[in-house]
C-alpha cells in the first residue's frame, strides 16, 4: 500500500491533509504526520523534508496567510534546494479555514443557521478565521461553544476550535465539493492525482 | 460558591500575594520550587481548620511542622501570617473571610489569632477580637469558623472550605497498597483511598460516572474497551477492572495493579471532576500522561462540566507546555509565579503576552517561557 507522508502546521491542517489523502484513493495512507504547532517547524526542517521526499512522497500543507504572492513563499521557504517529483508542497489560500469554508453542503451540516452567508470564492478572503469565527457565532450552541470564546475571555478561539474542526474535516468535508469552491484546493487535488498515478504505475 | 481573590501575607514563600481566581479554572505556572503547591496549601489549610472531623487551627498549623514552617521566612516587622479570601456565590451573595494569626511570645507560645473577620455583603458578621477573647486569650486558639456554634452565620463559607478536594495521585500506593501497607494521610491526597471512595457511591451514580470516564479512557487509551467495578468475593476489597480489545477474545478483566500508571491518574482526575461541585486542586495532572492526552485536558475538564450539573472551580498547577497548547485556554485564569530573592510573587498575563494571546498564539508559547529557569542548560554539563 502505497504510503504518503504528510507535514502540517497545526491539528486541523493535519485532518485536512489526512482527508486529501484519503481522497485520492482507497489504497493510499498516510504515513508519519508531522505537526508540531505552527510554520516555524516546518520551515527549519526543509532539509529533512527534502531528503525524506526523496525517500518517499510527502505532502507538505501551509497557509499563505498575510504573504500576497505565492510564488515569493516559495522562495523564501525552498531557496535553492532541488524539489524532489515527490514533494508536493501546496499553499492554501489563505488560510486551511478556507479550503473548509468552501464545501458549502459540509459548512451547512456544521454550521446550520450560521452558514446562511458562505463565501463564494473563499480564497479571496483577507482573513478566513475570522470570517468562520464570525459565522460561527450563530450555529448551534454546541458547536457555537467549542469554536468561539465566552464572551470577555482573553483567548483567540474557542477551547474546542481544533478538535471540532479537525473532526469535521474528517467526517464531513468533502474535498471535491469544497475545490470547486477553491481554486487553490483545486490545483491541490490536481497534483495529489497525478502524484497517485504515478505511484501507481511506477 | 467560588473564590474570586486570594490575598496573603507571610503565606509560606510569598511575602504577599493579591490575585483574582476565576470561577472556571485557574492555571498556575511557575519555575521548580517557586512555590506552586505552597500556593494551593492555602485552601488545603483552610480546609483543614474547617473540616468536620480533627480541625481546627491549632492541628493545621502543628501538621505543617508549626508556625516557623509557615511563615515566610522574609517577613519583616510585621510577624502575622494573613489570609484573606473572597468569594461568591450568584450576583448577590458576596462573602469574605480574613485570619490572621502569630505564636505566643513567651509561656506556651501557643498559636493566636490576632484577627478574624466575616464579611457578607459588605456587612461585618464577626470581628475578632472581641472583649471576652482579650480577657481570655485561650479564646483565641481556636478559630470561629472551626466551630459549629460560632460558624452558623457563615456556614456556606466552612462548607466551601471544608469540602476543598486536593488530588496528586500517586499511581504506586494505589497499585502496591497491600505491600506498602503506608499510613494513609486523612484527606487522602494521593488517592490510596481511591478504590474504597469509588465503592462508598451508590451503585447508580458509579455506573454513570464510569460510562462516561469509560468515554474518555477508549480515546485516550487504545485498546482500551470496557471499565468496570467489583468486590473480592473473598476479602471484599473494592476493584476497578477494564477489558482491553485483544487477540485473545476471552483474555479476562484486568484489575487496577495492572493498570498503567497513566490510565490510573486520568481515572482519577476523570472521578474527582465528576465527584461533586467543590473546589478542585490539582497538581501537576500532566505527570505520566502522553503529551497527545495533555494537550486534550483543558478541553476534557470543560467537557466533563458540561455534561454534568455540577461545576468544579479548578486550580491546576502545571509545568507543561502541551497542557497550555491550546489557544482557547482562557489567559484571565493563568498565574504565573515570579521567584525572587524576597520570596515569591504572583503575576497575571502582562499586556505584551495578552498582545500574543489574541492574536492567535497560545500560554505556552506566550508566557510558559518565563517560567523557565535562566540557567537550566547548564544542568547538562553538571
Amino acid at each position: 500500500m502505497p504510503t504518503i507522508h504528510l507535514a502540517t502546521e497545526d491539528h486541523v491542517t493535519e485532518m485536512v491533509g489526512r482527508r486529501l489523502i484519503r481522497e485520492i484513493g482507497p489504497s493510499f495512507e498516510t504515513g508519519v504526520a508531522f505537526q508540531k504547532n505552527g510554520f516555524g517547524y516546518l520551515k527549519s526542517n526543509m532539509d529533512k523534508f527534502c531528503e525524506l521526499a526523496r525517500r518517499s512522497p510527502l505532502l507538505l500543507l501551509t497557509d499563505l496567510d498575510q504573504e500576497n504572492c505565492v510564488r515569493k513563499l516559495l522562495s523564501t521557504w525552498i531557496g535553492q534546494r532541488q524539489l524532489s517529483p515527490h514533494f508536493l508542497f501546496r499553499i492554501a489560500v489563505r488560510e486551511t479555514e478556507s479550503w473548509l469554508l468552501a464545501d458549502h453542503v459540509g459548512m451547512r451540516k456544521l454550521l446550520v443557521k450560521g452558514a446562511r452567508n458562505l463565501p463564494r470564492e473563499p480564497d479571496l478572503l483577507p482573513d478566513p478565521k475570522r470570517k468562520l469565527l464570525q459565522l460561527a457565532g450563530n450555529a448551534p450552541r454546541e458547536i457555537k461553544n467549542d469554536l468561539i470564546t465566552a464572551r470577555g475571555a482573553l483567548a483567540s478561539q474557542g477551547l474546542g476550535y481544533n478538535q471540532r474542526l479537525g473532526d469535521f474535516a474528517t467526517n464531513d468535508w468533502s474535498p471535491s465539493r469544497a475545490a470547486s469552491n477553491s481554486p487553490s484546493l483545486n490545483r491541490t487535488l490536481v497534483r495529489l492525482n497525478e502524484l497517485a498515478q504515478r505511484l501507481s504505475s511506477g | 460558591m467560588f473564590a474570586t481573590r486570594l490575598i496573603l501575607k507571610n503565606w509560606r514563600n510569598f511575602r504577599e500575594v493579591d490575585v483574582p481566581l476565576t470561577e472556571g479554572t485557574t492555571y498556575l505556572l511557575g519555575p521548580n520550587a517557586s512555590g506552586k503547591s505552597n500556593f494551593l496549601d492555602v485552601f488545603r489549610f483552610l480546609r483543614d481548620i474547617s473540616k468536620a472531623q480533627g480541625g481546627g487551627l491549632q492541628k493545621a498549623v502543628l501538621d505543617r511542622g508549626g508556625i516557623s514552617k509557615l511563615r515566610c521566612l522574609h517577613a519583616r516587622r510585621d510577624p502575622d501570617v494573613r489570609i484573606e479570601v473572597h468569594l461568591s456565590e450568584g450576583l448577590e451573595e458576596n462573602w469574605r473571610y480574613i485570619l490572621s494569626f502569630r505564636h505566643e511570645n513567651r509561656g506556651a507560645r501557643r498559636i493566636l489569632i490576632s484577627t478574624e473577620q466575616v464579611w457578607h455583603n459588605e456587612k461585618c458578621l464577626i470581628a475578632r477580637p472581641i472583649d471576652e477573647d482579650k480577657s481570655d486569650d485561650t479564646r483565641l486558639t481556636q478559630t470561629h469558623l472551626e466551630q459549629i456554634q460560632t460558624n452558623q452565620a457563615f456556614r456556606a463559607v466552612a462548607d466551601f472550605f471544608s469540602d476543598v478536594t486536593y488530588l496528586h495521585l500517586v499511581p504506586q500506593l494505589l497499585k502496591f497498597g497491600d505491600q506498602i501497607g503506608g499510613k494513609r494521610l486523612e484527606d487522602d491526597p494521593f488517592g490510596q483511598g481511591f478504590l474504597e471512595r469509588v465503592a462508598r457511591t451508590t451503585n447508580k451514580t458509579r455506573e454513570s460516572r464510569l460510562k462516561k470516564i469509560e468515554k474518555a479512557l477508549r480515546v485516550a487509551v487504545p485498546q482500551f474497551k470496557e471499565l468496570g467495578f467489583e468486590k473480592d468475593e473473598v476479602t471484599g476489597r473494592p476493584h476497578l477492572k477494564a477489558l482491553y480489545l485483544h487477540h485473545r477474545p476471552n483474555a479476562g478483566w484486568q484489575r487496577e495493579d495492572q493498570f498503567s500508571d497513566g490510565t490510573l491518574r486520568l481515572l482519577g482526575l476523570l472521578w474527582s471532576l465528576l465527584e461533586s461541585n467543590s473546589l478542585l486542586l490539582l497538581e501537576e495532572p500532566e505527570l505520566s500522561l502522553n503529551d497527545a492526552i495533555v494537550r486534550q485536558i483543558p478541553q476534557m475538564i470543560q467537557s466533563v462540566q458540561k455534561q454534568s450539573k455540577r461545576r468544579r472551580q479548578i486550580i491546576l498547577s502545571t509545568h507543561s507546555a502541551a497542557l497550555l497548547s491550546n489557544p482557547g485556554i482562557d489567559a484571565r485564569g493563568v498565574l504565573v509565579i515570579v521567584p525572587n530573592q524576597n520570596g515569591s510573587t504572583i503575576r497575571e498575563v502582562t499586556q505584551s503576552e495578552k498582545d500574543g494571546i489574541m492574536s492567535g498564539f497560545s500560554i505556552a508559547e506566550t508566557v510558559l517561557p518565563s517560567t523557565r529557569p535562566e540557567s537550566a542548560e547548564q544542568l547538562g554539563f553538571w
